[in-house]
């Protein structure tokens, strides 16, 4: 009995244990899709491209919709991964080869922890098998995380639940790089766009320009556990689907871009207590100029101008600064040329008719750079040294490109010319600068309009030998002596004063070294001179000027 | 006696030699002179034709008859003569080494003009010399005084001063035969812009 009994016995519970470990073996055998991640860079060749798509396109689409509108339209709460609601103001979409896939942010929770960025995946494999993925990127800063440290759990049904111990697959992190051109938007977008521009932005995204996926996790053949069941096919690679990991990342507010965007330094700065109110000024300003790009570089000039000089005043709608070392005097001059000031217009109808339209000069020239506005101007006094020439400028133009892609001029005023010359030699200068500054804005926007090549002539000329002295000013002796006499005499206003004066006036600095100054007459070049010489010093030899000393 | 004979020959012949040299030296100063008058004269005529590019056109240029052309040499030290020669930008264009580096290929007979310019020697309708107590009916117009003309080859430099306050110094160059001004400094220097 005791040599039966136990062997019935083991018998048995041979047979039990026997019976329980093929079924433990079927059930991990049925279920296991775990992959051996074994491809190399080299082996993915996928045609692929993206865009943003928004949230009503996807339910428009008709196997999309019910997936989609399951998961966005409600928290998910039955899942592990607690409380999953989708943001839906960006929907990346990466189309590889015959697969789409969609990526989503997931909106933070309360109970979330900060340190992490969480998107959602989606790829559509066919009309009824879908892959969901959860990745999760460590956050390093701010606006940044670590997209080469993801971790990822496949998730299933629209309740996004994770998989069972044995049913998920093993996804894998496979460092590649491929980079397409990301449209910016819109079904038909055609990625001809750049970054903020306003078509995209129209289009709800100012993400448009070149785009790339640095890490990928691939899975292969069927996934039954999957709502759908349908077995994986297509996707290139023998039925193995390559999955970009592409992040949605937090969406910067525009201000935080914009102080992103900015030097650090200068950051640093505008952030600082003591600059509270002029912070509150300039988000203002960013806000009702719907933070373009020509008010986002006037903006970091206001910083930097204010960090240089913190009583510069700004003109924020005529986009000049002027700082604190710029006279009462001198501030007179200038603010006579601005609309609201007495109006004075920069008179061009001397031009010849290509230049005339092209300069659209009907309004002021400090009000054409609030109207049409990548550009502003800075008003500075400095002690300024001997050009090569030996000369001291009575002042200089200085335009250069700004570190948020605008463009800036300054105009630098002799601060001993500035105490000599008369009001009527400084409006003269002040529109001989502007002249300056708008030749370079209009070379800068036009490359290839009548300046620019008028400006590509004179250089050639003077390259082959067949002219001298330097372009801006030789284009300015041809074409804008008028202009500038006019305006002066318009600014003067003293109808005691022949015109001629001011056309005197108006050849200064390098326009003098030009075929047209040469071909004055040689007592009107002598007068010229002498006219110059009178209002720069303020007084010669007794002679009395015909403007007056303000400056002293 | 031969002998008395050939010494006799031989100092008539020195002397000829010496009389003939003496009457060259004399002949080609006063072909300068000449020259240097018919130059100045041929330089203003030039310099002040009516010129169709001028964006200001006038009838008349006028002059003041006395001048300081017989003075011409002390500009060639000059600040202003100097810096046309060292800064101007046409100079290289037109100007050899040894024009720009040696001042006196630039000396002429300057001290054989005479102190006033004589309107006979004047074929240009617009240029004309008038005394110093003279009115312009345009008061916008200058009356300049010519200081100094210096040649050298083809190339004049012209120095013109308004009330003895403002000198400026140009370059000429003779092109098909007319004086064409090139480029000018002015004496207290323009600034830049």
């Amino acid at each position: 009995m005791i040599g039966t009994k136990p062997l019935s016995m083991f018998r048995k519970s041979y047979l039990y244990y026997l019976f329980f470990t093929v079924i433990v073996l079927i059930s991990i055998s049925s279920c296991e899709k775990d992959e051996i991640v074994d491809v190399q860079h080299g082996e993915l060749d996928p045609k692929i491209s993206g865009r943003p798509v928004s949230i009503n396109e996807l339910l428009s689409q008709k196997n999309l919709r019910d997936k989609i509108s399951n998961i966005t339209s409600r928290s998910i709460t039955k899942s592990s991964v607690n409380n999953i609601k989708l943001d839906t103001t960006l929907i990346k979409m990466i189309q590889v080869d015959s697969i789409t896939h969609y990526t989503f942010k997931i909106l933070p929770q309360e109970s979330d922890s900060t340190s992490v960025l969480k998107n959602y995946i989606l790829s559509v494999v066919n009309d009824s098998t879908f892959i969901q993925i959860i990745a999760e990127y460590p956050r390093l800063g701010t606006d940044d995380y670590d997209k080469s440290n993801v971790s990822m759990t496949q998730v299933f049904g629209d309740d996004l639940l994770p998989s069972f111990v044995k049913c998920g697959m093993t996804l894998t992190l496979l460092p590649a790089l491929d980079c397409y051109t990301w449209s910016c938007g819109g079904s038909t977008g055609d990625g001809t766009h750049e970054n903020g521009d306003s078509e995209c932005k129209a289009k709800g995204s100012d993400r448009a320009g070149y785009n790339c996926v640095t890490s990928w996790t691939f899975v292969r053949g069927s996934s039954p556990c999957d709502n759908g069941g349908g077995a994986i096919s297509g996707g290139g690679g023998g039925g193995r689907i390559y999955i970009p990991i592409d992040p949605v990342e937090d969406e910067l507010s525009e201000i935080e871009s914009f102080y992103n965007s900015i030097t650090t330094y200068l950051n640093t700065f505008i952030q600082s207590d003591a600059q509270l109110d002029l912070k509150q000024e300039l988000e203002l300003y960013l806000e009702q100029e719907n933070y373009s790009t020509a008010a986002q570089s006037f903006a970091e000039q206001v910083i930097k101008a204010k960090w240089e000089d913190p009583n510069a005043e700004i003109d924020y709608q005529f986009k000049s600064i002027e700082d604190s070392d710029i006279p009462d005097c001198l501030k007179v001059i200038i603010d006579k040329f601005k609309p609201d000031g007495n109006g004075i217009s920069v008179d061009v109808t001397g031009l010849t008719t290509g230049l005339y339209t092209e300069l659209n000069l009907a309004g002021d020239v400090l009000e054409l750079f609030d109207n049409d506005g990548n550009y502003g101007l800075r008003f500075k006094v400095e002690t300024l040294v001997p050009n090569r020439f030996g000369q001291i400028p009575n002042a200089q133009t200085v335009s250069g490109l700004t570190e948020s892609g605008g463009r800036m001029s300054e105009i630098i005023f002799d601060q001993n010319y500035l105490n000599n010359a008369t009001d009527l030699a400084l409006a003269r200068t002040v529109i001989h600068e502007l002249v300056h500054a708008y030749i370079k804005y209009q070379l800068a926007n036009q490359p290839g309009g009548d300046m620019g090549r008028a400006i590509d002539e004179l250089f050639a000329q003077i390259f082959s030998g067949l002219n001298f002295g330097d372009p801006q000013h030789l284009l300015m002796a041809n074409a804008f002596v008028d202009a500038i006499a006019n305006t002066l005499e318009e600014w003067h206003n003293d109808p005691s004063v022949s015109s001629i004066e001011y056309t005197r006036m108006a050849w200064s600095g390098g326009m003098r070294n030009s075929q047209a100054y040469d071909d004055l007459e040689d007592n009107e070049r002598l007068a010229t001179e002498f006219r110059d010489q009178v209002e720069s010093l303020g007084t010669t030899a007794g002679i009395s000027p015909l403007g007056i000393n303000t400056c002293p | 006696m031969k002998f008395n004979i050939y010494i006799l020959m031989l100092i008539t012949v020195c002397a000829c030699k010496n009389q003939f040299h003496d009457n060259t030296i004399k002949q080609s100063k006063e072909f300068k002179k000449i020259n240097y008058e018919n130059e100045v004269y041929k330089l203003l005529n030039d310099a002040y034709r009516y010129n169709p590019k001028s964006p200001i056109k006038t009838d008349h240029a006028f002059i003041y008859q006395q001048n300081t052309l017989n003075e011409s040499e002390k500009f060639v030290q000059s600040e202003l003569f100097q810096r046309l020669l060292n800064t101007a930008n046409c100079v290289p264009h037109y100007l050899s080494k040894e024009q720009i580096e040696q001042q006196e290929v630039w000396i002429n007979d300057f001290k054989s003009f005479s102190k006033g310019f004589n309107q006979k020697f004047v074929t240009n309708n617009r240029l004309q010399f008038v005394s110093n107590d003279y009115k312009v009916a345009d008061e916008n117009r200058f009356i300049t005084e010519v200081s100094a003309i210096l040649f050298n080859e083809n190339k004049a430099i012209m120095i013109i001063n308004y009330k003895g306050v403002i000198f400026s110094a140009r370059l000429y160059v003779k092109e098909n035969g007319f004086y064409k001004g090139k480029c000018s400094v002015s004496d207290p220097p323009s600034a830049a812009e």
